[in-house]
């Protein structure tokens, strides 16, 4: 079985054209709507992979990020952010938060398989 | 931004591929042909956002929802969405108004289906995937339209253009060929 992979986005459309290439390409996907859930699915699922969006109600993505990285038995797993943020303040906010890489929407699937794929290989 | 004397109102207009959300009682306007523009409102703030956008067109059919060209419906969705969510609004009180996607340029000579109608299916799908409700909607048609759009009461003026669309088709199906050669150029994955 592939690895396991946690999306965080609130868009349905999102989690599930993420869910779709994933699943194409073996892994096992878990989502989540917003930061807050992504944190309560990681407390319940082991994941080697945790791929958020930053603009997300309740919690948003780099919050997220930052309170994974302050948690105990999470705090190692890799993190990237798929979001339609591009500009060079807000990436260098994801990388202080912890985040281990970015990708901005609309995200070219090839690109994105061969980044989890350094990510995890 | 100009002032449009006849609504008495600071003017946005958008050119295709664009998008604008504000709480300030200005008018947004755009000129649409086979393109389709999404007016979001959130009745609290009120705040409002208008875009122009349509999905990047491939010789091969892609039928759902989840193909490379409706990545960029949903991508240009999310950035009205996220610019909305910027001014204080919330998702789940977003409702919509929906337009365009009328067959006023020739893009069937360069694809092999219907573009106006992958658009229609698309808008729709993608908002009641997403759940944000419909209030209203003009769609489909062989003229162009004009729409006047207020983003502090969600009120919207339509009218038909019967002039001569040369430009508008000209203007559009540059920011098709844009699009699709962005499909294949689109951002590059950073690792820290």
């Amino acid at each position: 079985m592939g690895a396991s992979i946690l999306i965080v986005d609130d868009s349905v459309s999102i989690r599930q054209s993420v869910r779709f290439i994933l699943e194409q390409n073996g892994y096992t996907v878990f989502e989540a709507a917003d930061g807050a859930e992504g944190l309560k699915r990681l407390g319940e699922q082991k994941v080697q992979l945790v791929i958020t969006d930053v603009n997300m109600p309740n919690m948003d993505g780099l919050t997220m990020v930052k309170k994974i990285r302050e948690t105990e038995g999470i705090k190692f797993v890799p993190i990237l952010v798929l979001t339609t943020e591009s500009q060079g303040a807000v990436v260098e906010e994801g990388k202080k938060a912890g985040a281990t890489g970015w990708i901005v929407k609309p995200f070219n699937n090839e690109k994105l398989i061969e980044t989890i794929k350094k990510v995890i290989p | 931004m100009r002032f449009n004397v006849a609504l008495a109102r600071p003017e946005v207009y958008l050119e295709p591929g664009f998008f604008h959300s504000t709480s300030d009682d200005i008018v947004i306007s755009t000129l649409l042909g086979s393109c389709i523009s999404v007016a979001l409102f959130d009745p609290i703030i009120p705040a409002g956002g208008l875009n122009h956008f349509m999905l990047p067109f491939s010789r091969l059919p892609e039928k759902d929802a989840l193909s490379d060209s409706a990545k960029y419906g949903v991508n240009a969705m999310e950035l009205l969405i996220n610019d909305m969510l910027k001014k204080g609004g919330k998702k789940a009180r977003l409702r919509a108004k929906v337009f365009g996607g009328s067959t006023v340029i020739g893009l069937e000579r360069e694809a092999t289906f219907n573009v106006p109608k992958m658009n229609i299916d698309f808008i729709f799908d993608f908002l009641d995937r997403e759940r944000i409700p419909v209030d209203a909607y003009s769609v489909g048609g062989t003229m162009a339209r004009k729409i006047h759009f207020f983003p502090v009461n969600a009120k919207v003026l339509m009218r038909f253009s019967r002039g001569p669309a040369t430009s508008l088709a000209h203007r559009e199906s540059a920011y098709a060929h844009r699009l699709l050669e962005e499909t294949h150029n689109n951002g590059k994955p950073i690792l820290f």
